[in-house]
């Protein structure tokens, strides 16, 4: 049984307990997964357009940019695997991914790449100023998930 | 013809050059004899300061990057919020407002917003508020002052405006604009500007600075250039002569302290902005020629006939309605023409006319970021292609907040017209 744990960049330490504290996590091989959302970037490479001749870019710009995206997934996955490591989680059941995407259609890609038995994603915190209860309280990626996942789907709610 | 080469600008098949697309179309005219090819010369030549204005920010830009001024910048503010999300997005947004202001809406929206983005993900947090700060505040400050926006330089000299009555109409709505994009922001992002960062992950803004000399020259250059941009509108020089001169002494004593800038100054230039802007002069001139642009101006005085409010609404609204049509630069052209036909600044409601074309042609943009809706409906059709392209969101946030700044610019306009001493 696969276990997918789609991180979402907020506080692994505290998803992982969430998860350890409804989910058994002996022996149960988990795959971390963080996915690079691009649309910001492509947001900042569109906005180019508008200045006629100046073209995309520059590729030590673009290259900077797409760096810090990938670091700041590995600080994410390297959170989320020291947690998993400190709820008795082994190494031989760690798998780590980092993919770019949009984050909803990417978590429901790879887990069926992946053949996952269980998706954990989280709910819209409330300590950003979401409600607690309600639909508006899913957010839209955890809702998309719950729409078009290929297995269950255990929604994480709180912090 | 001209109708047909804003179109390939817009489309751009096989990824046509838009300098390309408008210079066939203006060499189409001269071919024609729309245009004479003296006055086409003279034409371009009588736009020297725009040239040289587009030439002198982009060395300014390409020169600043270079020493590391943005990234310092960046830091600072970084810094400066101490932890908080929401204070550093009022930080960005206002060095973003000052940077447009002195060194015009290019170096926001094309280096500075790149910039904030690597330091907002380093630290972990949300990155669309300080992305959209970046490429929106680039347009709402660019009206603050002349030299803020290349369209301000245009209109200033087409209608030889002076610092002061500049200033005293447009300064108020530039503020006012500026109040309600952050505001709305602050509103529209609410929820992730919640986020606290960790202080200790911001690097020293010094470690940005690859060699500290240079730097503080170009700083001390920086800031004398921005003084002379202000003695140079109020006693209505070209500013281009500040822009090139002031770009020409930096690179000079950059390149006397061994600075590598020029290596840089690739990434920051673009030969073909000035054929395309040679091409849409001479387009505009055949347009005028066909007596388009004489209807145009007598459209906008029907429709304005109402008074100076009128005069206002429509100014802005339409302006900004033609630089989503097409693009900023274009439509500016066309207005600047329109309203030369019609006497200018001669009348209370021409000179309302022409300081609205500066608000609709800077602000405008905000509608749908990239600039023409054109384009925006493309992108929407790449994207139904399986082309991962979300222009959906800048056009939500856009509608969302532009209107509100246009329409509040506007009545600013016209109170500081109907108020001015």
């Amino acid at each position: 049984m696969v276990v997918l744990l789609a991180l979402d960049g907020e506080d692994s330490a505290e998803f992982v307990q969430q998860v350890a504290a409804l989910v058994s996590l002996a022996s149960r091989p988990l795959l971390l997964l963080y996915v690079v959302d691009p649309e910001p970037r492509q947001g900042i490479e569109l906005a180019r357009r508008r200045f006629p001749g100046r073209g995309p870019l520059p590729p030590p710009r673009e290259a900077a940019m797409r760096a810090v995206e990938t670091a700041h997934g590995a600080e994410v996955l390297a959170a989320g695997r020291a947690a998993c490591l400190a709820h008795g989680v082994s190494e031989a059941q760690l798998a780590l991914q980092q993919v770019e995407g949009r984050p909803e259609q990417a978590i429901v890609r790879v887990a069926a790449e992946a053949r996952s038995n269980l998706i954990v994603v989280r709910a819209r915190r409330p300590t950003r100023g979401g409600p607690r209860l309600g639909p508006p309280s899913v957010g839209h990626v955890a809702r998309f998930v719950l729409d078009h996942a290929p297995c269950p789907v255990l929604l994480l709610r709180g912090g | 013809m001209f109708a047909v080469s804003l179109l390939l600008v817009l489309v751009r098949p096989r990824g046509l050059s838009e300098a390309w697309a408008v210079s066939g179309g203006a060499l189409a005219m001269l071919l024609l004899g729309a245009v004479a090819p003296v006055e086409a010369a003279e034409t371009l030549l009588g736009e020297w300061d725009l040239f040289g204005f587009f030439l002198g920010i982009m060395l300014l830009a390409g020169a600043a990057d270079a020493v590391g001024f943005f990234d310092w910048l960046a830091r600072h503010a970084a810094r400066a919020a101490r932890g908080d999300a929401r204070r550093l997005f009022l930080l960005v947004f206002t060095l973003g407002a000052l940077l447009t202001a002195f060194l015009s809406n290019d170096s926001t929206a094309l280096v500075l917003t790149p910039v904030v983005y690597t330091l907002v993900v380093a630290l972990g947090l949300d990155s669309r508020p300080y992305a959209f700060a970046g490429t929106f505040v680039a347009d709402t400050g660019s009206f603050l002052l002349p030299v803020s926006n290349p369209i301000n330089v245009l209109l200033v000299d087409r209608f030889r405006l002076g610092l002061g009555d500049y200033l005293l109409r447009l300064l108020p709505a530039a503020l006012l604009v500026l109040a309600i994009n952050a505001g709305l922001f602050l509103w529209l992002y609410r929820r992730s500007l919640r986020a606290r960062f960790d202080p200790a992950k911001v690097g020293q803004p010094a470690e940005a600075v690859p060699a500290r000399g240079p730097f503080r020259f170009t700083l001390a250059m920086l800031a004398l250039i921005a003084l002379a941009y202000l003695g140079a509108a109020l006693l209505r020089w070209p500013l281009a002569l500040v822009a090139l001169g002031g770009a020409a002494l930096l690179l000079a004593g950059l390149a006397l302290s061994g600075h590598p800038a020029w290596a840089r100054l690739r990434e920051h230039f673009s030969g073909t902005i000035f054929v395309f802007i040679a091409g849409l002069l001479i387009l505009v001139r055949a347009v005028d020629h066909a007596g388009l642009g004489q209807a145009l101006g007598e459209a906008l005085l029907r429709l304005a006939s109402g008074g100076t409010l009128a005069a206002a609404l429509v100014g802005v609204f339409g302006s900004a309605l033609g630089a989503n049509l097409v693009n900023n630069l274009p439509m500016a052209l066309i207005m600047a023409q329109a309203l030369e036909r019609i006497g200018g600044t001669a009348t209370p409601t021409g000179a309302v006319l022409v300081h609205a074309t500066i608000i609709g042609s800077d602000v405008g943009p905000n509608l749908t970021t990239v600039g023409s809706l054109a384009t925006m409906l493309w992108l929407l059709i790449l994207r139904r292609r399986g082309l991962d392209i979300t222009p959906l969101e800048y056009l939500r946030v856009g509608l969302l907040v532009t209107p509100a700044m246009l329409l509040a610019a506007a009545l600013a306009l016209w109170a500081t017209s109907v108020f001015r001493p």
